[in-house]
């Protein structure tokens, strides 16, 4: 899982569903450390992950 | 599905067909991404020929021509010569473009065709299980090299500058941005763009060569075994040291040979209502 890998701040771990392909796909289990630099979007060999800022108030979540 | 997925990805040819882990997925992402950066869609032609690297172009919902092993580039050269407004991209591997496909490469290079060829090099023929290439390192345990590659690999970019190519890059997956920028430079580039993208093989190259299938395994093994250079005289530095130099090596302007067709077919046609042959 390369999503795994290449996250700095641990947001994904294996996950339990699994893919078309029968494959055991990842889950971004801790969405509250995620800070949007787009590497696990990036790196995605299946290009499954989508990476969206949400702007509140004035800052950037 | 990401968004550039939604896109520009035929849906009925969902999911890819590549092994978990592999980089070619990584390369269609940041190819669409640099399509969709310059808004260039409507022009694109892709050639593939055969092999894993040869599915990126099947993939992407554009005209594309799946062709022999080996002969990807003069079906680009026959679409640029009858459509020469079309952005032609050639997909390719280290096996398809340098073995069986390298004569095409030496003459497409040598007359700066506009057109960009990207070959997807994972050190081996993989999708015939794993056998050896022209770019296999010397040493490399293969399945037709059990003992150990005996013969010098052929650096496909060191081929492109002699052969004449006019723009030549190599990056990996582990560097998507500037693979994306490099991409966007050979699209807007005009004449023989070349560039090598050094893509991990878990199951193939992993397995044999390197010694484990992890795809974690075989990414960290591109970051471990890539530098990138600025300056492109430092590449023997880096090749002594047993690594990969990544870079943009090359990007002159020179004359376009299909644009020097269209000129030498008027001086013709003028020389002909003059009543003479030249």
């Amino acid at each position: 899982m390369l999503c795994q890998y290449v996250c700095q701040f641990e947001v994904f771990e294996p996950g339990q569903e699994r893919s078309l392909l029968d494959y055991l796909m990842p889950r971004p289990a801790k969405l509250e450390n995620c800070r949007v630099c787009g590497l696990c979007e990036t790196h995605c060999p299946d290009m499954a992950l989508t990476v969206i800022a949400e702007e509140k108030g004035e800052k950037k979540q | 599905m990401n968004p550039l997925g939604e896109k520009y990805l035929r849906k009925d040819f969902l999911p890819f067909v590549f092994c978990p882990g592999c980089g070619d997925g990584m390369i269609v992402q940041a190819f669409l991404q640099a399509v969709d950066d310059l808004g260039i869609r409507d022009d694109l032609a892709l050639t593939a020929g055969i092999g894993c690297s040869s599915w990126i172009a099947v993939y992407i919902h554009a005209d594309v021509l799946k062709v022999l092993h080996g002969r990807a580039i003069p079906a680009a050269i026959g679409l640029k010569a009858t459509n020469p407004s079309r952005k032609v991209v050639t997909f390719t591997g280290d096996g398809d473009c340098l073995a069986i496909g390298g004569n095409h490469l030496l003459h497409a290079a040598r007359r700066n065709i506009d057109m960009t060829v990207v070959v997807v090099n994972n050190q081996l023929y993989a999708m015939t299980g794993g056998q050896v290439a022209p770019s296999t390192k010397v040493g490399s345990k293969t399945q037709t090299t059990p003992y150990g590659n005996i013969e010098k690999p052929l650096d496909g970019c060191k081929v492109a500058i002699a052969a004449g190519a006019t723009m030549v890059s190599r990056w990996s997956t582990a560097q998507p941005r500037q693979l994306i920028r490099a991409f966007k430079k050979a699209l807007n580039h005009k004449g023989f763009a070349f560039i090598e993208v050094m893509s991990q093989c878990p199951v193939q190259t992993g397995r044999y060569m390197l010694g484990s299938g992890s795809p974690q395994f075989n990414f960290q093994w591109l970051k471990d075994n890539c530098v990138i250079i600025d300056d492109p005289s430092k590449s023997g530095e880096v090749e002594a040291q047993g690594k990969i130099p990544l870079g943009d090596f090359l990007q002159v302007e020179k004359p376009e040979f299909m644009e020097e067709v269209q000129r030498m077919n008027q001086r013709v046609k003028e020389a002909q209502a003059k009543g003479g042959d030249r």
